[in-house]
């Protein structure tokens, strides 16, 4: 009886495979355990042995084809069962798909299943498409009568603007988004951080008024030398102000020691086109705050244009997130891993508080602190906010720290 | 007393004979080959002249025999590797290195990347780089999720194959080569051969620009040693003569006709 070999589970999180070459033709006669083709998953190539002796009546799949693991790679079998063996393995269904087991489709070699125009592809191409998350009628094909072949998909997939994830085919109400580039580099640093750090929240807010009036006096003489002066670069530098007092939070755990850092290199988390970067500035406790300004511009501007080095990458001891104009009050934001704290800082916004006994509108900004909840307790990182708040919202303090 | 499992060492230095480097690509086959008849585990690290190396998707670029002339006119030699990923070029500025042991079990990729590695990422954090990770370089030439990075960029590649009774990971370790003229060489080779890619060369870096000193690729050497000598107790033992016989036969096989 005709036995049907599907791609065996390789490893852990292992969920398809390339086959990268086919070491035996259909009608071959094969022993137990030779070689039946050599599959490659994430820079392993494994040579799949036959699990049986027999003929390979089919071979599913052609070189370069991307395969999930299940699915039937070989059917192993007695020369004789030949016909029965040779139905195709069928495509998973579409919305819009005729049944898979349907003669007109499977007697084809490339299946058109949906409204036109559609591209033409055969069914491995298809899957490759899903897989890679390339849309199929946004790709041009290089095949005879401008069929789309792997190349082509894999050609679409490698180009720039599919690097942080992309929607494939619609299939019905939902159309899978495969994680992809630096969106999936995201993704595993969240997750890691998540996993690994037991993270918690304190939340406060601070009247603003002063320190907008110090960032409305200052702006246009950082203007004028050349540096935007927002809010972040007076936070920063509160930020560095306030460390040495609580140092447990400029910290990063390394091959599992924890390491106090004497200097300040603040991460600044940065939307780009492509996902979040977080740029460091470097020595933040001896730079004015016009330096930090003038730095913190450049670092985030070449974040935004993809040419920051990896020194300009690396090495932050805290990072500071801002919601910037974007809505929210705040949020909880998570752990730059390997790092201790991340700061929130929020927009400010007009709110009516009580002062001296009357009900006033006063700019309020908002301040999240997300600690690791091993290296710190909700009181020290509570003081630690409660002294940045001091800081930000009397910014006259800092005159007392100048040199 | 040592309780460490025994492998043999390999080892291609600065002394190895001209026939011997000129079959350095692929002496770690040949000695995973060994390991698997033999049942022994085996640690290779080796020098070698340049010579471009593919991978076996490589196989299919359109213009792959593009890839091949441009080798010859430089009197160059290019393989095909039996490990995943794809093109890299090996020069004097890497040092390659490869551990197998006997293994018929499919199942184990991730478990083989991570224990047979090790040795590597330890050489790596004896040299001074003590944050180097398994990790994927993004945008790297020959990406792969478990390659060895330092924050995030790659300072050695690295490559799996299970075939034959064994499983071997292999790859290089980057000391000095120019990671910006390798992936523009790269891209540049794929471009040649009808696939062009593109990569980034600031996920790449060498030992050299991470301590920021010069790096003799003795001292990598030593540090592989040290690495691989904290998980093994290491029995130094070169190629027999039927090695070197078998390598001679591989080296026409994996060459690039």
């Amino acid at each position: 009886m005709a036995f049907e070999f599907k791609f065996p589970d390789v490893g852990e999180g292992i969920a398809e495979g390339e086959i990268v070459r086919w070491l035996v033709a259909e009608g071959d006669v094969v022993t137990l355990d030779q070689a039946l083709c050599e599959m490659q998953t994430d820079k392993a190539v494994v040579e799949i042995p036959a699990p049986r002796a027999g003929t390979i009546l089919r071979r599913n799949g052609r070189e370069g084809d991307v395969i999930p693991v299940g699915q039937i790679l070989v059917v192993i079998g007695e020369a004789s069962e030949k016909e029965a063996a040779s139905r195709p393995e069928p495509e998973p269904a579409q919305a819009s798909s005729p049944p898979a087991s349907s003669p007109a489709v499977v007697a084809q070699d490339v299946v058109d299943v949906g409204a036109p125009p559609r591209a033409q592809a055969a069914p491995a191409t298809r899957r490759l498409a899903r897989e890679l998350g390339i849309d199929l009628a946004r790709v041009e094909g290089s095949g005879p009568r401008g069929r789309i072949v792997p190349s082509d998909i894999r050609r679409a997939a490698a180009a720039p603007a599919a690097v942080t994830g992309a929607p494939a085919a619609p299939q019905g109400e939902r159309t899978p988004y495969r994680l992809q580039g630096l969106r999936r580099v995201i993704a595993e640093h969240m997750v890691q951080s998540v996993r690994e750090i037991p993270h918690v929240s304190v939340v406060d807010r601070l009247n603003a008024r002063r320190l907008v009036a110090v960032r409305t006096l200052l702006k246009p003489a950082a203007e004028a030398r050349g540096a935007r002066l927002t809010y972040l670069p007076l936070v920063a530098k509160a930020l560095s102000l306030c460390l040495p007092q609580h140092p447990v939070f400029n910290a990063r755990w390394d091959d599992g020691t924890l390491y106090l850092h004497r200097s300040v290199d603040i991460g600044i988390a940065t939307d780009t086109d492509d996902g979040l970067i977080v740029p460091v500035v470097r020595g933040v406790e001896h730079k004015s705050v016009l330096e930090v300004a003038a730095e913190m511009g450049r670092v985030t501007e070449r974040a935004r244009a993809r040419s920051l080095g990896p020194s300009e990458l690396t090495g932050s001891t805290i990072t500071i997130t801002g919601g910037g104009p974007l809505a929210g009050l705040f949020a909880t934001p998570i752990i730059n891993y390997p790092e201790v704290a991340i700061l929130g800082v929020y927009r400010i916004q007009e709110e009516v508080i009580v002062e001296e006994g009357d009900m006033r509108p006063a700019p309020m900004l908002y301040l999240s602190l997300t600690f690791d909840h091993r290296v710190a307790d909700g009181a020290e990182a509570s003081r630690f906010l409660s002294s940045l708040k001091d800081l930000l919202a009397t910014p006259e303090l800092w005159l007392l720290d100048l040199r | 007393m040592n309780h460490l499992p025994s492998a043999r060492l390999i080892h291609l230095g600065a002394g190895a004979p001209e026939p011997a480097l000129h079959l350095s690509p692929v002496v770690t086959e040949t000695a995973a080959i060994s390991a698997a008849e033999r049942g022994a585990l085996t640690v290779v690290v080796r020098r070698h002249q340049p010579y471009v190396l593919l991978g076996p998707s490589d196989r299919r670029l359109p213009g792959l025999a593009r890839i091949r002339e441009w080798a010859d006119a430089r009197g160059l030699p290019a393989f095909i590797r039996i490990g995943g990923g794809s093109l890299v070029w090996q020069d004097t500025g890497t040092i390659s290195f490869g551990v197998a042991r006997p293994s018929r079990d499919l199942t184990t990729v991730e478990r083989n990347f991570r224990e047979l590695g090790e040795g590597v990422l330890r050489a790596i954090r004896y040299l001074g780089l003590e944050t180097a990770a398994y990790g994927r370089a993004v945008g790297s030439y020959c990406e792969g999720p478990w390659d060895i990075v330092v924050d995030g960029v790659k300072i050695a590649g690295v490559a799996q194959a299970i075939r034959g009774g064994f499983a071997l990971v292999s790859g290089m370790i980057l000391v000095n080569q120019d990671p910006v003229e390798t992936t523009r060489l790269i891209e540049d080779l794929y471009e040649l051969a009808g696939s062009p890619r593109h990569l980034r060369a600031s996920a790449v870096t060498n030992l050299e620009r991470l301590l920021d000193r010069p790096v003799a690729l003795a001292e990598v050497e030593q540090a592989l040693f040290s690495g691989f000598g904290s998980l093994y107790q290491l029995i130094p033992a070169d190629l027999d003569e039927t090695e070197w016989v078998r390598a001679a036969r591989l080296y026409q096989e994996r060459r690039l006709a």
